[in-house]
Order: C-alpha cells, then structure tokens, then sequence
C-alpha cells in the first residue's frame, strides 16, 4: 500500500515537473483533480534548490484538501498575521486551503487556513504546529521546519492527530491546581462558621415600633461651594481603552484564521 | 438539687414533653407545678435562686453545674477527663428561660447531617463515640431591651436654591414622638463559649418564658463570668440600621433630607437560660480543640470543620481529571496562557494565605471576643490591685519571651509564604524577558505550579488552625454567682 502511495506520489511530482513552470524561488502547480494550487514563494531564499524539491513532494499531498502555499518575505509593513491573511485572500479568495509564511523581518512563523482546510486547522491547531516547528526555524532549518509542518497539517487533515507533549503536561498542572483550588475555595465558603445577619437576630425579637407624630422645624440654612461650570455637561463620560477584536470574519458564512510562534 | 416530690427519684425534662419526667415512678409534671411541689417538700427551698453542684475541670478551668447525681466525667470546653467535683452552689433565678426543644438524638441527627454535607470532614468527627459527647448546657444570656418612649431629634437639610458659585440648603430639625423597643437581642455570658459559636446560633426571644428550675432537670448549666453590659454596643448596632429604615418609611423624614435617622436608646437588661448542645473535639495531637454547638430550640447547627487532607487531595485529583476532559475539548492551552496561569493562581495563593493568617491570628487569641476581652481585662486588673504583676503586666522573661514569639511568628509566616513569592516572580521573569523558546516558559510554569501545588498544604494547615481553638488553660474564672 505504502509502495503504491509512493508511485503515486512520484507520478504526480512527474507530472508536476512537466506541468509547472519552475522559477529560482517560486514554483506552482495545479492539482487537476481538485483544482487546488501548489505555490511555493521563497522571497527571503530560505531554501536551496534540494530543499524545494523535497519541500513539493511534502506539500503535494495537501493539495488533495486546498490550495497550500509556502511564502518567505524580509519585508513586512504590517503585522505578520494580517499579511498572511491578505495575502492568500489577494491570491486565492476564500477557497479552502493554508498559507505557511516565514517572516523574516518580525522572525515570525505563521500558519494561515481558510475554508474547509480551517475547519480541521484551527487557529489552535496552528498554534500548535508553529510551536512544534519554531526551533528549527530558530536553529536556521529552515526546510526541516517547513516540512515539519507540511507533514503534520497532512496529519491533521487525514484526520490523525498531532503530538504535543509540553502541552500535556502543562495542561495536567493546570487541571490539578484548578481542581485544588476550586476545591479549597469551596470548603472555605461552606466550613466557616458564620455570625447570625442583624435581620435574623431583630426577626427573633418582640419588637414594638410607634411613630406617633413628626414634626419638621426650619433652623437654618447653609450653603456649599459648587461652581456651575463643574455641575454642567458632567454626565458625558468616555471609556478610555479602544480594542478591536483579533478574529476574522466576512459575511456569507467564511472563516479563516490561523496561529504563529516567534523564532 | 431537683428530686421527684413523690419519690425522691432523679427527675428530666422532657423536651418533646415539655414536662419534667421522674426517670422512677414516671410522675409528670409542669416546671412550674415541680417548683411549688419542691417549695412544699423542703423548707430549705427559696423561691428566688436555684441549687445545684458544680464540677471544676482541673485542665481549663471551665465549671459546670448538674442537677441531679450523675458525675461529669469530662469537661465540655477542653475534653479532659479530669472533673473534680467542686461544691453545691446556689445561684439567683435568671429571669427566662428557653426550654430544649430538642432531644439530643435530634441534635445529633441535626450534626451529623450537617457534617455529612462536608467531604472533607475527617471520618473522626462522625463516630459515635464522639457525638455521643454532645452534652445539653444551659448557657447564661444577656437579654436587651432596648427602649425609647419619647421625643428623638434628627437633623435633615436640603436643596433650597442656588445663587451663583453656591447652593443654599434650607436645614430642619425633625422631631419624632415615639415608642419603640427592641426586646430579645441576646450574647451568651460565658467567656468559654466563644462569641463566633454563640453568635451563629440566634434564638427565638418570642419562646422564652419565665425561670423554674424544674427545667434544668437532667441537663447541664453553666455559670456567667462576662459582665452583663459588655455587648450594649454591639446590640445597639444591630438594631440601628432597622431603626433607621423604618423612620424612613415616614415621609417627614425623607422629605426634610433625613438621611439617616438615629435613635438614642435606653438599656434594660435581663439574664436568661438558653438550650445549647456543646461538643469539644480535641485533635490527635492533643494540642487544638474544635467544637460543634447546637441551638437546643431550633435545632440550628454551628460546627468547625477541619480537612482531612487526605480526602482533599483525592477529591481535588478527582475534580482535576474533569478539568483536563474540559481543558483538552475546549481550550488549547499556549506556554505564556499556562505562565500566565501559574501567576494568577500563585498570587490567589498568597492572598488567601495572608487573609487565612490574619484570621488566625485574631481567633487564636480571642480579638474579637468581646466576651473574653471582659474576662481578661478584669483577671489584669484583678492582678494588678494585688500588686501581682508590674506596670505592663508581664514579668521581663514574660516581656523578651513575648518579643521572641512575635519575631518567630514573622519568619513562620515568611517561610509560609516563599513558595507563593517563588510562584510569582520565576514566571514573571520569564514573561517579562521575552524570550522564544517555549522550554522557558513551560519550565517556568511547571515550576510555579509545582510550587502552588505545595502552597496547598499550608493552606489546608491553615484552614485547620483556623477550625480551631488553643486547648483553654487554667484561669480560675471570677463567676457571678448571684447572676
């Protein structure tokens, strides 16, 4: 079965290599049978030539699920999220697929997904695969990086799953300190014993309550110093922080979205 | 002491009775039909005081009184077994009484539910061999009446007019004729039955009723050692904000910008006997004291409930493993959200170490039992008039030992406490260097977890001194006899 994978794997690079136009740091291909697109934009020449050949046999198989891009830039004006974003909606829309971008000038690994390929690549997944991968990237590999997480999107999109053993444990520290404090604020909640409120106490008593007349008698008059400027317009008030939300959406039911490490 | 008039036999009240039973012949009879019976029988009987034998714990200090033949073999306040049998006493007729209501099966039933509820209760707390030690006492109250029939003055002021850069209020005198009180606000007079156990089980004045001895039939009493007046303060604060509230109701008072309408109230006071089921639970060590009371009337149930921290970490893994489930399903968890994590959780930590240790400290040494106080403040000055201590009360060992304590208890709370300080700041640096790697971050979290982790068994060391008491030492307590 395996040997049949790799046959067909290796007709399709064939039929990549005689289909696609290749250029020293940008290649694309188009899979015929989904209409998915290959692109490889190495800007910053991360890759050598070797490394791009094994790069594609990675990325191939991605094409089955969505467009899959491998972009490297030195230049960046805005944030390294909002370039992978606009970058993939400029060059393929809302079409389901993912976008790795290596952003030398922030050192920011980013992984972008949209359509159906984001329905299985969350932002938290992409998370995930950036923290797996970073230290290669750190390290100057920069192909093994790639291919790291050009193997585990495959992973995730044939439905496997992704090792993430850091993630464990910290999530088992974080279990178990919640579960002990959660417990400890309960018993301090319920184990105290607590003094009778005023009203329990009055409602034990005989109580007697007659108001048989009240007066009110003028004794004087005083006054406050109170500017009239302080006293007008005093019920506007602004918040003073402005966020806009992280997340992205457009209308017609379309999502995407992805996660990043530093390197 | 209190015999059945017909055969001489030991006599109890009835609580679902409400009569005094003669355990012998079965006669019943209503406290007050016993007391004239009695007054015929014995010419020795006097129609204002009542008798009974004292026992005196040689470990505390605490006295209780019994009506009828059966010894005390161990005291209600420490536990200790060694009551002495101390002399008969008679002591003036307090001048109500709230008759037990409920049987001591019912209390018991009341306290076992109550700690049943508890999972960390330890398993001890629940033996029968213990909460067969609940014991009815009848402990002395001071009962306020708090009066004002006539004329009560209030201040009131408001918004007139304005001219230029000031505002005129007109400003009224607000004269209220009226006749209030607030009769039944009570405080235990017993300086051994802590104001934090008493103040958690309120009666209902509305049942009591007038003193007989035959109500005291088979149950316990304890004599008053607090002065009557100590709590008049603490009472009028109680009503004040009711007392206010209801003048509010009268439009005059809102009107004229009455805010907050007072009340000058005059005290009269009366003492009381009031039904309560004690229990002293001393720990292994036999250093600490916990105690469980219930209202003998309505059956309310006030106890200290230590961890046994067994159970608390097997029920905290318990919950942990939900908390995981969760986490994995719903949340991914990035190295500086767990750092961040770590922090939050450190410094809740220490907040509630510090707050815990305050506590402590006040419970430990009675701050804010007024009660106590009383006792204490009187025992100094009672000292001082016989020239038995110097100016400041303590002797110069007494003075450098009191120094070395408080120094020793600043480095006990230090050494408490460097786990959370250790938690806080190993994470912090972490964040605030900015470094890439993830490793740092997740060392410095499970680190810091780690260390919250261990922070909880100083909170639950905590927790437990805080559910309980120092064993009482021996004072010779100054009881009123004529209360």
């Amino acid at each position: 079965m395996a040997k049949r994978i790799s046959g067909v794997l290796f007709v399709l690079l064939l039929t990549f290599c005689a289909f696609s136009n290749v250029y020293a740091d940008s290649y694309e291909y188009t899979n015929e049978d989904t209409g998915f697109v290959l692109s490889i934009m190495d800007d910053a020449a991360l890759l050598s030539e070797k490394d791009l050949d094994h790069l594609i046999s990675d990325m191939l198989p991605l094409t089955e699920y969505g467009n899959i891009v491998f972009k490297s830039i030195t230049n960046n004006a805005t944030s390294t999220a909002n370039f992978a974003r606009e970058y993939y909606h400029n060059q393929y829309g809302t079409a389901s697929g993912s976008l790795l971008l290596m952003d030398m000038y922030h050192r920011i690994i980013y992984l972008f997904s949209d359509g159906n390929n984001y329905a299985t690549i969350t932002s938290s997944k992409a998370n995930i695969i950036t923290d797996n991968i970073y230290t290669y990237a750190t390290r100057g590999d920069y192909y093994t990086c790639a291919s790291s997480a050009f193997q585990q999107m495959n992973t995730l999109l044939a439905g496997g799953k992704i090792m993430e053993p850091m993630r464990y444990i910290g999530s088992v520290l974080v279990a178990i300190v919640t579960g002990f404090l959660v417990n400890f604020i309960i018993i301090m909640i319920h184990s105290r014993i607590r003094s009778a409120k005023a009203e329990e106490m009055i409602k034990n008593c005989k109580i007697k309550f007659q108001i048989r007349s009240v007066t009110a008698e003028k004794i004087g008059e005083h006054r406050v110093y109170s500017p009239q400027s302080s006293d007008s317009g005093s019920s506007y008030s602004s918040s003073g922080g402005h966020f806009s939300g992280g997340g992205h959406s457009s209308g017609g039911g379309h999502s995407g979205g992805g996660g990043g490490h530093r390197f | 002491m209190i015999k059945c008039p017909n055969c001489a036999g030991e006599v109890q009240f009835n609580p679902k009775l409400q009569q005094v039973e003669c355990k012998y012949c079965g006669s019943l009879f209503s406290p007050e039909e016993l007391s004239e019976k009695l007054k015929a029988v014995s010419e020795k009987a006097v129609n204002d005081s009542y008798e009974g034998k004292t026992y005196t714990c040689s470990q505390c200090g605490a006295t209780l009184m019994t009506f009828d033949d059966t010894a005390i073999t161990f005291c209600s306040y420490c536990g200790s077994q060694a009551m002495l049998e101390d002399k008969m006493l008679r002591i003036n007729n307090p001048d109500f009484i709230i008759p037990f209501q409920k049987t001591k099966e019912e209390c018991v039933e009341a306290y076992k539910q109550k700690v049943s509820k508890f999972l960390f209760a330890p398993n001890d707390m629940k033996e029968s061999f213990v909460v067969d030690k609940f014991r009815g006492i009848y402990m002395p109250y001071v009962i306020y009446d708090l009066k004002k029939d006539g004329v009560t003055r209030n201040l009131g002021s408001k918004y007139a007019y304005r001219r230029g850069d000031y505002v005129y209020y007109h400003d009224y005198q607000i004269v209220a004729d009226v006749d209030i009180s607030y009769e039944g606000i009570s405080y235990d007079l017993v300086s051994k039955f802590y104001d934090n156990y008493s103040t958690a089980i309120p009666f209902r004045y509305q049942d009591a009723i007038t003193f007989r001895p035959g109500y005291l039939a088979g149950y316990y009493a304890d004599a008053l050692d607090v002065n009557e007046t100590v709590y008049v303060d603490t009472a009028m604060k109680v009503i004040a904000p009711d007392v206010g509230e209801r003048l509010k109701h009268r439009k005059e008072f809102r009107k004229f910008g009455c805010q907050n309408p007072k009340v000058l109230f005059q005290n009269e006071q009366k003492i009381g006997m009031f039904p309560v089921y004690f229990l002293a639970i001393r720990d292994k060590n036999n250093q600490k004291v916990s105690y469980a009371v219930v209202n003998g009337q309505t059956g309310k149930v006030a106890v200290d409930l230590p961890i046994d921290f067994r159970k608390y970490i097997f029920g905290s893994l318990l919950l942990s493993v939900v908390i995981f489930l969760l986490i994995q399903s719903f949340l991914v968890l990035t190295p500086a959200s767990i750092t961040a994590f770590s922090i939050i959780t450190a410094l809740l930590s220490l907040v509630i170490s510090i707050h815990q240790n305050k506590k402590i400290d006040i419970r430990q040494h009675h701050k804010d039992d007024k009660g106590v106080i009383d006792v204490l403040r009187r025992e100094y000055i009672r000292k001082r008039k016989e020239s038995l201590l110097p100016d400041t009360g303590l002797t110069k060992e007494q003075k450098l030992s009191a120094q070395l304590e408080k120094k020793n208890q600043r480095k006990r709370k230090l050494k408490f406490l460097y786990k959370e300080i250790l938690a806080i700041i190993i994470p912090l640096v972490i964040l605030f260097s900015n470094l890439a790697s993830d490793l740092y971050y997740y060392g410095a979290a499970i680190i810091s977890l780690l260390l919250v982790i261990l922070s909880f068994y100083d909170l639950v060391r905590e927790h437990n001194l805080l559910v309980s008491n120092p064993l009482p030492q021996f004072e010779k307590r100054g009881g009123d006899e004529n209360g």
